[in-house]
Order: C-alpha cells, then structure tokens, then sequence
C-alpha cells in the first residue's frame, strides 16, 4: 500500500450547448431555389425565414432599382451590353421585363453609319434631340424610328416622344455595376435557398415571427 | 430648371456627374445588407454587422484612393525623376 494521495480522475468537460443556430443536415431545395429566381429574397421566405428574404430582397432590389433609377432604363440592355446582361439576368423576371420595355418602348430603328461608312438600320436608344416616331410623317418614314427634329437644314418638325436617355460616363458605370451587384447578390442569395441547412425562423424565434 | 422638368424616373439618367462618388454609401449598405442576410446565423442581430461591414467597405474604398492617389501624384512622378 503507498501512501501517495489519490489522482483525481480527470472528470469530462461539459459539453457545450448545441447552439439553436447550429445548422442542420444538407438538403437540396429545388423550390427554394426557384424562388429565390423568381424574385429575390422569395427563396429564403418559402423555406420559412422570412425575415432573411426580406432583408435579401431589400439588398438586391434597392440595388437593382437604384441602378434603374441612376441610369434609366437603357442600364438593363441585352443588345448593346450584352456581357452586363448576363449578370444583369440573375435578378430574375425583373431585369428580362426591363430588358424587354427597353428593346421594345423606347428603342427604334435609325440609319447610322456602320464601322465601314455604309448606312445601315440600326436599333439603338435615342440621342438627344431624337423623337420616337411611331407613325408615318411625311410619307415616308417607316416607324417605328428614332428621328432627329427638328431636321439639320430644315424647319420640318417630327412629332414623338424622346426615347429614353442615354447614361454616359461615371453615371453609367455605377448604374450598370448596382444592377450587376443586384445580379451577384441574388446569385448567392440562390445558391444559399438551394442548399440551405438552417432551421425554420418560427423554430428559432416562436411561431410569431412568421406571421 | 427645363430638363428637371423633363426628367423621368427610371426612363432618363440621373445627372449625377458631379456627386457619382457619393453612391458609394448606399452601395456599400445595400451590398453589406445583402451578404450579410445570407451569412449571419442569428438574424435578429443584422443590423450590427450590417453597419460594421458598410463602415470597412467606405473605409477600404477611401484607403484604395487615397493609395491610388499617392500613387499617382507622389510616387509615379519621383520615379520618373529618377529614369530620366
């Protein structure tokens, strides 16, 4: 028998509390996921976290809009900045129904000069002093088009409304980059609605905050 | 006054040439509002690191200049100095 003390039986730590906020199993949300396409934030509210879908859509379309609002329309524009497109159409339906009232309201044929001196149609949005003439004046103009007016060496007027401006400049470049940064967002957005592991916000917070 | 006037929302730019830079502060909150909605477990406590992100965003584009800047101004005309 010895007589040396007794070593204390090392005894288990605790295990820490498994957070409420630890996620659960992954799990793919095809719904979800088309939600959130279909407009931002609606992916996240469909898997029962509304307030997330809230703030995501707040993001996503406070730029998106801002963008429209700095740069007018002519910012979402799948002919003539076909490359800002492509992440332009990740804000969903939104930005196809902005590219589409832009190609089809407010821009027109007009015939410019092509890279090799050649006249050739053209449809562009509108500089300014153009009209957009959408019917016959004169006798001979096909329509719809865009038409400077009055006339360079004559005092013959056309009759139209301006087509939407043309953002130039700094001005442009911020408004295609918020509706771009729109686009990103909501992609991320999406791929979180996809595979997202988190629990239900009325789980986390009670049934009321659901309502 | 007259073109004002004729402005319509959404249809015709802004004529922000003069205050562009100023769009940073919404961008920056909107950007940080949207990220951090997707990141952040607890989303009771957005606002915080909402706030906390728009503040590093300003604050790293205003370092960025000012590092363009000194760039520019300072350091490229010394080093031109110095190859000629």
């Amino acid at each position: 028998m010895s007589d040396a003390p007794e070593r204390p039986t090392p005894t288990p730590a605790p295990e820490p509390a498994r957070s409420r906020f630890a996620p659960g199993p992954e799990r793919f949300h095809p719904v979800a996921g088309v939600g959130g396409l279909l407009l931002p934030g609606l992916g996240h509210v469909l898997l029962g976290q509304p307030r997330r879908g809230v703030a995501i859509a707040l993001g996503v379309l406070g730029l998106f809009f801002g963008g429209l609002l700095l740069g007018g329309i002519d910012t979402i524009d799948s002919r003539e900045d076909r490359l800002w497109f492509y992440v332009h159409a990740f804000v969903g339906p939104l930005a196809f129904g902005a590219d589409w009232v832009n190609q089809n309201q407010f821009k027109a044929w007009s015939m410019d000069a092509s890279p090799m001196g050649r006249l050739e149609p053209t449809l562009r949005s509108s500089y300014p002093g153009e009209v957009l003439v959408t019917s016959a004046q004169g006798g001979s103009l096909p329509y719809p088009q865009l038409v400077q007016t009055p006339q360079w060496g004559s005092s013959g007027h056309f009759q139209g409304r301006p087509g939407a401006g043309k953002a130039v400049g700094k001005v442009n470049e911020v408004a295609l980059l918020m509706c771009a940064l729109a686009g990103m967002l909501n992609l991320v957005a999406v791929l979180d609605a996809l595979f997202n592991r988190r629990r239900r916000e009325s789980e986390l917070y009670g049934a009321g905050v659901a309502s | 006054m007259l073109q004002m006037l004729a402005w319509r929302p959404f249809v015709d730019p802004i004529d922000a040439h003069a205050w562009w830079f100023l769009l940073l502060l919404p961008i920056a909150f909107l950007v940080s509002l949207s990220w951090k909605a997707v990141r952040i477990d607890d989303i009771k406590r957005l606002p915080r690191p909402v706030i906390v992100m728009t503040v590093q965003v300003i604050l790293a584009m205003l370092g960025l200049g000012f590092a363009a800047f000194i760039g520019l101004v300072v350091v490229l005309p010394i080093l031109m100095d110095v190859a000629r």
